[in-house]
């Protein structure tokens, strides 16, 4: 057990230590983030710009949400959300084609970090990483099926239970579902390895090979969880920090912006972390079985 | 012991609760001290005498008029869901005329079928609980419906009156409405006599709707037996003469009953926990595995009550100086303890606040019911004496907003419904939309927020959800962002006869809660006190109605309102001003070009490059050039209110305004020598009175552009959609 958390930190160490890696994946995040959130900041600075309303506030009071409200149904809220989902739909490939970087960036071990050759991967792996996507979404439905139906029983649970009991009950079936969830994701984590270091023609191989890894691979599953759990205190503990930060001015707006950076890369070292720990356990196992 | 130290406690002063906490035998040398210091400052201190004694019956003279007394003794059959009631009803005739058709309420059928009048409006209109615009609405099976059938009706020791029994539909030509009937009496009851009705009925409780009804061995009775409808007398809600005032039920109506006394007998199986208006005078086991419980209360309108075998019961008694003591009982699902803890701090608050500011509350007992999962349709809910709240056994710290508005807001009706029994049907906004006044007023004073993101977050993640967004609400931003320049009815309108639910509900509960809170900010907060006690005072125990509230406000400011009274309540109108736009130039740019009489017979041309000229030499010389601006205000709505302004120079003088907001627009027109005469800054109600005001944005309009709540919007929304988009990894 202490091996599988030795390499869990060892992984954690390495996407630490891959500053330009992390960095890219930021301004990918951050582009289109910024660009969805332009139209409806102009829209403020039209209602707020020579309004005292809000200008002292330290986050959102409710008159400004009111009048955001207000002036998203007025001057286009249809058109921000539509930006916003847009921003979403240029996410998407961007993403799928930034995963497979990050993949084959995993298996190259300790070797420096090279813009253009992630870049090169990114490209060479977007298509057999965009089909494998669509099989793991597969996946995602006895998920998403679990989530249902244990939802449903929790609810016909009745009172005389006990609220208490109730809240064990209610607990166990989030456990359950993150359980599940944690199960799924190392999974397609393991399929993203398998579809760069054994090159399988289909990826419908590859995801249940990622799928038997994640079940079958001994120590794995303790260690991603254990990733994953600290990622997300991580990124509560450093959201709630952005949050305390005073933002009444504009300075102290953009630097609070600032900061939600390190909030984000939190989140994007802590996922180059799991495709890291899951190459370097599987990886040793890995090579060309057919395909 | 106990006992003694909790009197001292009430009685004497600071020093010697001090002494009592601190349990030391010098209390009573204390005590007797502080006596002895201060005899006026203990008298102060004292809580107020009851009004009732330990059976609810009233100590003295009768606090109301007492029209009815009824005597009902019910027995629930928990496993059929059917419940067999004998009532005698005494009624007395207040009137001057002869009565000899009496009016009856029998509310559960309006949950008989689709038929009824409660299911067709809800239908068109919507409804509280139940999305109505599904196709199959309502759906229920065949053990679902519920409904009341009267077996047997008659004067007591005389005539059997069921012969007489007519179904009546006073408010639509429903035919197949069964929610309002009369019986004929064989002779009339002469004026200042009483009749005693002895009336059987048998009732299948509902699947839960509507404030009543079961679920699983859950049960709730409220509107629950045959009901007398409000002969209303002269000059009572401006009758000429005595007229039946009984309403059918409608989906978006609540009740009006007159008052009277209670005295109620409930059988139930033993193992269900009971909870019921009044005070609880018996429980007797019997041999057939129920057990029956007795209850009475004087001087009240109306009884409910509920029984589920899941309830924990927990008690308390409220005390404060010059109020009368209170036994609160709180009756929740297991393991609901912070929840129940808060019900009683909340209610604590409630009992001690409304006392002060309106009138000290003076039944001896109040049971709070938190009905459990599946049952809120019977939640959030008032009758005399008894309020239902929303259960939870995870209420946010240190004071939950839905636990402590609910709570706050349903024992407040026992103000505006219960002491003062307003008519619902026709004038919901004198219970609900005072209340909701009351309802801000507390939370605000007790500083009760809404923090969405801790409220949804489940409580073992609170901390770090919670603090991750700091969004927070007090209960006037919440209401003031529902507000627009134009509504749809009336306030005062009947219940039946808004556009929908949500016209009903803004109408009813918002609209009044806004324009009572203007009212207060146009008057002043000791008058609106004032009015507030004197509407009390004068009505409590009585029906009123909305010009009486009215009445009540002119005379006690000593302003006539009705101005304000037809606009806030009987019209339609909203309110948005706006400044609309602010400018100012050098006066040749506007003013001083042109042909002028020289007052010799001639002209003097001035052209715009001379007069440009002349007045760069005047400046050389230290002269200061003339400005002119112009601020021109707009309103959107019909509302005409007198709107504040303040506007404020560059050089830092300011000028107040008043406009009547009667037409569209309004321009103000200023002269000035020098920049600082320019205009900085235009404030509307600079002072906030007027939180009726739509667009709040538009309010008030700087010179200098601020880009700090665009900052803030910038920041806040890039970091949520990278949030967001940051989870794109997890899929890819």
């Amino acid at each position: 057990m202490n091996a599988t958390f030795r390499s869990a930190l060892a992984a954690l160490r390495r996407a630490l230590g891959d500053g330009k890696l992390v960095g890219l994946l930021l301004l990918a995040n951050l582009l289109p983030s910024v660009a969805s959130a332009l139209a409806p900041s102009v829209g403020a600075y039209r209602a707020f710009g020579h309004s005292l309303v809000g200008r002292d506030e330290p986050f959102f009071g409710g008159d400004v949400l009111g009048e955001l409200a207000r002036a998203a149904t007025k001057n286009g809220g249809g058109t921000w959300l539509a930006v916003f989902v847009l921003a979403l739909l240029v996410s998407l490939p961007l993403q799928i084609a930034l995963s497979g970087g990050v993949a084959a960036r995993a298996l190259e071990g300790q070797a420096p970090f090279s813009t253009a050759d992630f870049v090169a991967d990114c490209v060479r792996l977007f298509g057999r990483n965009a089909r494998l996507f669509g099989w793991s979404l597969l996946g995602l439905v006895p998920v998403a099926v679990l989530a249902g139906v244990s939802s449903a029983l929790v609810g016909k649970l009745d009172d005389p239970l006990g609220e208490r009991s109730l809240a064990m009950w209610k607990a166990l079936r989030f456990a359950l579902v993150a359980a599940a969830f944690a199960t799924w994701r190392l999974a397609f984590d393991a399929a993203k390895v398998r579809a760069v270091s054994d090159e399988p023609r289909l990826m419908r191989r590859a995801a249940l090979r990622g799928l038997k890894d994640a079940l079958t691979t001994r120590g794995l599953w303790p260690g991603y969880l254990a990733l994953g759990l600290a990622g997300v205190l991580g990124l509560l503990l450093l959201a709630r920090a952005h949050a305390a930060l005073p933002v009444a001015s504009t300075g102290g707006a953009l630097l609070a912006l600032a900061f939600a950076q390190i909030v984000l890369a939190c989140r994007l070292v802590f996922s180059v972390a799991a495709t890291n720990y899951v190459a370097g356990a599987i990886a040793p196992k890995a090579g060309p079985e057919g395909g | 012991m106990t006992r003694t130290m909790r009197e001292v406690r009430g009685a004497w002063g600071p020093r010697a609760r001090a002494a009592c906490r601190r349990g030391a035998p010098w209390a009573a040398l204390w005590a007797a001290l502080a006596l002895l210091w201060a005899p006026r400052a203990a008298l102060a201190e004292a809580p107020a005498p009851p009004r009732f004694d330990a059976a609810g019956r009233a100590v003295g003279e009768p606090l109301s008029e007492r029209v009815v007394a009824y005597e009902i003794d019910a027995t629930l059959d928990a496993k059929a869901g059917t419940l067999k009631g004998r009532e005698a009803l005494t009624w007395t005739n207040k009137s001057q005329a002869p009565q000899s058709t009496l009016w009856f309420h029998l509310y559960w059928n309006a949950f008989k079928n689709e038929r009824s009048t409660f299911y067709r409006d809800s239908k068109l209109l919507g409804f509280r609980d139940e999305s109505a615009s599904a196709e199959d609405y309502p759906d229920r099976k065949d053990d679902e419906w519920g409904y009341s059938d009267v077996t047997a009706i008659g004067v007591r020791g005389g005539v059997d009156l069921k012969p007489s029994l007519r179904f009546r539909h006073p408010d639509d030509d429903n035919e197949h409405d069964q929610t309002v009937f009369t019986v004929e009496l064989p002779a009339p009851v002469a004026p200042g006599a009483s009749v005693t009705l002895e009336i059987a009925w048998e009732a299948k409780v509902p699947k839960i709707v509507a404030r009543a009804g079961r679920k699983g061995d859950y049960y709730f009775f409220g509107q629950w037996f045959p009901k007398i409808g409000v002969l209303e007398v002269p000059p009572t809600r401006g009758a000429a003469e005595p007229r039946w005032n009984c309403h059918q039920y409608h989906s978006n109506t609540e009740y009006y009953a007159d008052f009277g006394t209670y005295d109620v007998k409930m059988t139930v199986p033993k193992e269900y926990v009971l909870g019921a208006s009044g005070v609880r005078i018996g429980r007797v086991e019997n041999p057939d595995g129920t057990a029956t419980y007795h209850h009475h209360q004087d001087d009240v309108h109306d009884f409910a009550w509920t029984a589920w075998p899941g309830f924990v019961e927990r008690s308390e008694v409220f005390r404060a100086p010059g109020l009368p003591e209170v036994q609160v009982t709180v009756l929740a699902p297991a393991g609901h303890d912070r929840g129940a803890r808060q019900s009683f701090e909340a209610i604590k608050a409630s009992l001690e606040r409304y006392g002060r500011w309106w009138y000290p509350w003076p039944y001896p007992h109040l049971t709070i019911v938190a009905p459990p999962r599946g049952a809120s349709a019977s939640g959030g809910m008032e009758y005399p004496t008894l309020i239902t709240t929303g259960a939870t056994a995870d209420p946010v710290e240190p004071k939950d907003y839905a636990l402590w508005s609910v709570t706050a807001h349903e024992f407040g009706h026992n103000y505006w419904y219960g002491l003062l029994a307003s008519n619902e049907f026709e004038e919901s906004w004198l219970d609900e939309g005072i209340n909701s006044y009351g309802t801000q007023k507390l939370l605000d004073a007790e500083g009760v927020t809404l923090r969405p993101f801790e409220w949804l977050a489940p409580s073992g993640l609170r901390p770090l959800l919670a603090g991750a967004a700091p969004i927070e609400l007090t209960e006037t931003e919440l209401a003031r962002l529902r507000t627009k320049p134009q509504w749809d009815s009336p306030v005062i309108t009947p219940g039946w006869k808004y556009r929908g639910w949500a016209d009903y509900g803004t109408a009813s509960y918002l609209r009044p809660q806004m324009n009572l809170l203007v009212l207060e900010k146009l008057l002043g907060g000791p008058t609106m006190g004032e009015v507030m006690r004197a509407y009390v005072e004068r009505y409590r125990f009585k029906h009123p109605r909305s010009e009486d509230f009215f009445a009540v406000a002119s005379e006690v400011s000593g302003q006539d309102l009705t101005w304000y009274f037809d606009q806030a309540f009987r019209s339609t109108a909203g309110l948005d001003v706006k400044v609309a736009d602010v400018a100012c130039a050098g006066a040749t740019a506007e003013y001083d070009v042109g042909a002028f009489d020289d007052g010799k017979g001639g002209k003097v041309v001035k052209s715009r490059a001379s007069e440009r000229e002349r007045q760069k030499k005047a400046e050389a010389a230290g002269e200061k050039p003339t400005r002119r601006c112009r601020v021109t205000l707009e309103k959107e709505g019909a509302m005409a209110v007198p709107v504040a302004v303040r506007v404020t120079f560059e050089d830092g003088t300011q000028k107040a305004e008043t406009w009547d907001a009667k037409g569209g627009f309004k321009h103000y027109f200023y002269v000035g020598q020098g920049r600082g005469a320019d205009v900085a800054r235009v404030e509307i109600e600079p002072e906030g009175r007027l939180v009726f005001d739509a667009g709040r944005a538009n309010d008030s309009y700087t010179k200098e552009a601020d880009g700090r709540v665009a900052a803030r919007v910038f920041g806040w929304l890039t970091y949520a959609a990278q949030l967001v988009l940051g989870f794109l990894p997890s899929l890819t």
